[in-house]
């Protein structure tokens, strides 16, 4: 075996250990990440004759990148701790209940926009487990309320956390040029439409069966058609804030379409539950505009603050940065000097606003009288617990991306992937963004893994690198429908545990199908130089 | 329960080992850039530690679930 071809099934090693650990061992991603990390650094030392002192620096980027995201994750869950805690959440799913007799209506506007809604703010899984019982609740099978919220959230993870998922992939690759980031933008929300839609129809299928696509078709293509131009139109103005002004926008308007005289009459759901579960019926007196009030605050404060040149420049003149010395391996993969590298502006920190509503609505609940004794501390505990394992894994990842990418193992592998495909490459680009979400979970590490591979895959074909990178992050969106820890995330909710397989079984061929269109379309593009 | 609940105060470990790695990148120190990786490692143990431990309490569990059953059994 020549050293080329030695080199490249080292590069792939940490990628198909970290696979290996997560799919046929079953480990979680705090766990796994060791793993890969672990490799990553090894093949790094031994076969690409990166220095310690590199892999040591290189591991440091990772972990300084990691703050901003671990700042997010935190706050995305003290966020729904504290609406969890005041019982908010179960005065939303009354408000949903009551708003409509269509039931099929009442699964969209909690499967579809509610879960779209929670996943522009929040994201890291909160729609699913929120949602899942929600939907139960309403009689809807637990198996199938897993399915619909999976498929109502894929599309929002992109631009959705206020646009998390989409800084990462823009902080890995070279979009200075205004043109191409426009290109991907236009890519992104263009193929994020059509996901959005067929999500849109599969629910109403899940829910009423072909009745149930028939009779909301209109109001499904509408919403779609709205929620898709209207992320597109936005994100080039605002990545971060386009998701969640749209899936707001819709949240309002699905109230209002329950109000016409069309959705007045009783629609029962194809295929229901015969006994509902006993749920708890104990609810304070708050009123739906009060259970809405932490995203009510958050849309304000994020409005406020960006919108506003003044206190934007402001708030972003505190930047936190370190230099960085360049190295270089042994094989001469070289690393840049940074004088400052990847500046953390905490204050514009999606984090930073999640925090800042949570605070401001755990005070006001308080003063309502919605929050017990004690409240505090379970929010802040809770939120806590859940967030060690997301920034271990989150740490092990962009640490191990960053370690591969420095030490020339990405470079290696996209030489090899570009040598074996050539020309067709752009067929399989979108099942990389696939990939990288089964293994992680998270549209951001797939973009964070893979976002630097496709940019240099792209160079070396000379193919749109817009459309890769477009595509990376589309089929990084796909990939949550079937990642095994956000699906474990629902069936936990829905107390079916251990059915995880029968959830991805149903989708894995739908989101394969829908990923091999996009890359025939990019490759089709590609090749009449659209 | 114990040893589960020490294993929790392991990610401190994490913060403890970005200023090590770093000063040993930034300064070519390949013995404290080792050191900090091992420091790192050491706090991304708590999940798979913790898994090492409920995998041998099931075990032990069930081994004392079949001695019960034999000795029933005779």
């Amino acid at each position: 075996m020549s050293n080329i071809a030695i080199q490249w099934f080292a590069a792939a090693l940490p990628i198909i250990i970290l696979l290996f650990l997560l799919l046929r061992c079953k480990w979680g991603g705090d766990e796994a990440a060791s793993g890969g990390l672990f490799i990553s650094i090894l093949i790094g030392y031994l076969v690409f004759g990166g220095e310690m002192d590199m892999i040591a620096l290189a591991v440091a980027k990772g972990m300084w990148y990691s703050i901003a995201i671990i700042m997010v994750v935190f706050s995305a869950l003290f966020i729904y701790e504290v609406s969890q805690e005041s019982g908010a959440f179960v005065v939303i799913r009354k408000g949903v209940q009551t708003f409509t007799p269509d039931k099929v209506l009442q699964v969209l506007a909690v499967g579809w926009i509610f879960v779209g809604f929670l996943q522009g703010i929040t994201g890291f899984g909160v729609p699913v487990v929120v949602c899942t019982p929600l939907l139960i609740g309403m009689g809807v099978r637990p198996i199938t309320a897993v399915l619909i919220t999976l498929l109502g959230e894929a599309w929002g993870n992109t631009f959705g956390t206020l646009g998390i998922a989409w800084d990462g992939l823009v902080s890995q690759v070279d979009l200075s040029d205004p043109l191409v980031m426009k290109r991907t933008i236009i890519w992104a929300t263009g193929m994020l439409g059509v996901v959005n839609l067929i999500a849109g129809l599969f629910i109403a299928g899940l829910a009423g069966g072909y009745k149930g696509v028939k009779r909301n078709a209109v109001t499904v293509i509408g919403l779609a058609l709205l929620q898709g131009f209207g992320q597109m139109w936005l994100a080039l103005l605002n990545p971060m804030l386009s998701n969640f002004v749209v899936v707001s926008i819709s949240l309002g308007l699905i109230f209002l379409i329950g109000k016409l005289p069309y959705y007045r009459q009783s629609v029962e759901l194809h295929d229901p539950v015969e006994e509902r579960r006993k749920e708890n019926t104990c609810v304070n007196n708050m009123s739906i505009g009060q259970a809405f009030i932490p995203y009510v605050f958050l849309v304000v404060i994020v409005v406020v603050v960006l919108l506003n040149s003044t206190i934007k420049s402001l708030f972003g003149q505190w930047k936190i940065s370190l230099p960085f010395a360049g190295k270089t391996t042994l094989l001469g993969f070289a690393t840049h000097d940074y004088v400052a590298y990847a500046p953390l502006v905490p204050l514009l920190n999606s984090g930073f606003f999640l925090l800042i509503a949570a605070i401001i609505s755990y005070y006001t609940y308080q003063s309502f009288g919605f929050i017990q004794a004690g409240g505090l501390e379970r929010i802040t505990i809770n939120s806590l617990n859940k967030t060690i394992p997301s920034a271990i894994a989150v740490i092990g990842l962009i640490a191990m991306s960053k370690v591969m990418d420095e030490t020339g193992q990405t470079t290696v592998l996209a030489q090899g992937v570009v040598a074996v495909t050539g020309g067709t490459y752009p067929i399989l680009s979108p099942f990389i963004g696939l990939l990288g979400t089964f293994m992680t979970s998270s549209n951001l590490s797939s973009n964070i893994l893979f976002s630097g591979f496709q940019q240099q895959v792209g160079m070396m074909l000379h193919v749109d690198k817009a459309q890769l990178l477009a595509v990376q992050t589309v089929g990084a969106s796909i990939g949550s429908i079937i990642a095994p820890s956000k699906v474990l995330l629902g069936t936990t909710a829905a107390g079916i545990l251990g059915k995880e397989g029968d959830v991805i079984h149903k989708f894995l061929f739908g989101a394969m199908l829908l990923c091999g269109i996009f890359g025939l379309i990019i490759f089709v593009s590609y090749k009449f130089g659209w | 329960m114990k040893v589960q609940q020490r294993m929790d105060f392991l990610p401190i470990f994490i913060f403890m080992a970005f200023p090590v790695l770093y000063n040993g990148g930034q300064s070519s120190n390949s013995l404290c850039s080792i050191v900090g990786i091992i420091v790192l490692f050491l706090g991304m143990s708590g999940p798979l530690i913790k898994r090492i431990i409920g995998k041998e309490r099931l075990h032990k569990k069930t081994t004392r679930n079949h001695i019960y059953l034999f000795k029933k059994d005779k």
